[in-house]
């Protein structure tokens, strides 16, 4: 091999290592402002504390230095389970999300249960490890109603809860029409089955207007939930 | 400008609610009940939880406020700067939560095809709020403003009542290239009911 020849192999394995980072899809963070030396900061904002088991949450945030946009940088956005109401087990990485050109990041998800959020930034670069402020999420038990007047002045309604929870004590309330809620008042109550379904009937009071929900208190996991409101079920003989 | 809902003398709600808590217990008392199901009860596993400070509780009391599926849109305006469209929509809608006394809760985040985001979240009432949560996401410029991380923001109702809300938000922060004030005038509405 002439040495010619070695030189331009030289000079094109040189462009290749300038071109082609260490590890593809992973660049180091950068941007910020240096001066002063203030630590990076990483926030994490939920764009709903509250859901309903099944509705979309989206999260975001910014890792600056000086109010100044730090790019690129990987982030593990990490959840940790509420039980009863605290903190249980470790944090687990869900998803590595990519702050863009201006620092910023989002995504979303569905959380099923009461949950605890945040994100971590690990070191590299010149950037220490930084670790957002925890968000909680409140995740309310889903409940579907689909109620029907039939003969004899009954109302059946069935529906079903999500995430499926068996055995969960299910409050049939009646309220006031839409612009005149004066509370709930409970009818009747029942459970659900396996898979979460329900399926009820009860006799009331005849040629009457009913505007009725489902209720169910919080348990372990989920905040306590209300199913939509159904207005005008009129009973009929 | 809307009007709040009409409210009764002090002593006539409770009475009221009474007269109808009876009528409606008279009725529950004569009812008859089936109910099937095929139950192979179930128990949320529990782990070993730790002792930590405690965490907020949600804004939304489903034991007792009267809760509502809305849709929504709003302008999100900035200055200097852009604007841009946000909706919530039946597919992803807010909630609006109405107590026994007639206050309203709204809670609601609207957003747009580019992600950009507004979300709402607090008491509504006729007037200025200044405890309720407003956040934003500006994809374009990756502003970002959190009323509960320090950004200065209220809410300007002009209605708030169970058919509907209408209001102004407003925040103003600081970024690396200036003061930045965001304007944002909205409106939810039901979509259920």
């Amino acid at each position: 091999m002439s040495t010619r020849m070695l030189i331009s192999l030289a000079t094109v394995a040189a462009a290749a290592a300038v071109v082609v980072p260490a590890f593809p899809g992973v660049a180091a963070p950068s941007g910020g402002c240096s001066y002063p030396p203030n630590k990076p900061v990483l926030t994490l904002t939920a764009s709903s504390t509250t859901v309903v088991a099944s509705q979309s949450l989206t999260v975001f945030g910014k890792f600056t230095q000086n109010n100044c946009g730090i790019s690129d940088a990987s982030l593990s956005y990490q959840r940790r389970a509420l039980v009863n109401g605290k903190p249980s087990g470790t944090w687990h990485t869900m998803r590595t999300l990519t702050t863009n050109s201006n620092g910023s990041y989002s995504t979303t998800r569905r959380p099923l249960t009461n949950e605890q959020e945040r994100t971590v930034f690990t070191h590299a670069g010149s950037f220490p490890t930084t670790v957002s402020n925890i968000v909680t999420i409140h995740v309310a038990e889903h409940i579907s109603i689909n109620p029907t007047a039939e003969s004899a002045c009954r109302i059946h309604i069935t529906g079903s809860n999500y995430p499926a929870k068996a055995d969960r004590k299910l409050l049939i309330q009646n309220r006031g029409p839409s612009g005149h809620f004066n509370g709930w008042t409970t009818l009747w109550s029942t459970t659900t089955g396996s898979g979460g379904s329900y399926s009820t009937t009860h006799t009331v009071a005849c040629n009457k207007t009913y505007n009725l929900s489902l209720y169910t208190s919080a348990d372990s996991t989920n905040t306590a939930g209300r199913s939509r409101t159904v207005f005008g079920i009129k009973s009929h003989h | 400008m809307a009007r709040a809902p009409r409210r009764l003398p002090w002593v006539a709600g409770p009475v009221l609610l009474a007269l109808a808590g009876v009528a409606i217990g008279l009725v529950a008392t004569r009812g008859t009940t089936t109910t099937r199901h095929t139950s192979a009860p179930t128990r949320p596993s529990s782990a070993a939880s730790l002792s930590q400070s405690p965490v907020p509780s949600p804004l939304i009391n489903a034991a007792v406020d009267a809760v509502d599926d809305v849709g929504g849109m709003a302008l999100v305006q900035f200055t200097p700067g852009s604007h841009f469209d946000v909706a919530a929509t039946a597919a992803a809608p807010g909630r609006l939560a109405v107590d026994p006394h007639g206050r309203i809760i709204v809670q609601v985040s609207m957003t747009n095809a580019s992600g950009d985001v507004l979300s709402i979240a607090g008491p509504a009432a006729v007037g200025t709020e200044t405890a309720d949560q407003v956040s934003l996401l500006d994809t374009a410029t990756g502003l970002t403003l959190d009323s509960t991380q320090g950004d200065s923001c209220t809410v300007t109702y002009t209605r708030a009542e169970e058919a509907g809300v209408q209001g102004t938000a407003h925040c103003s922060t600081r970024t690396g290239k200036g003061a930045i004030t965001v304007t944002a005038p909205f409106r939810l509405f039901l979509t259920t009911g």
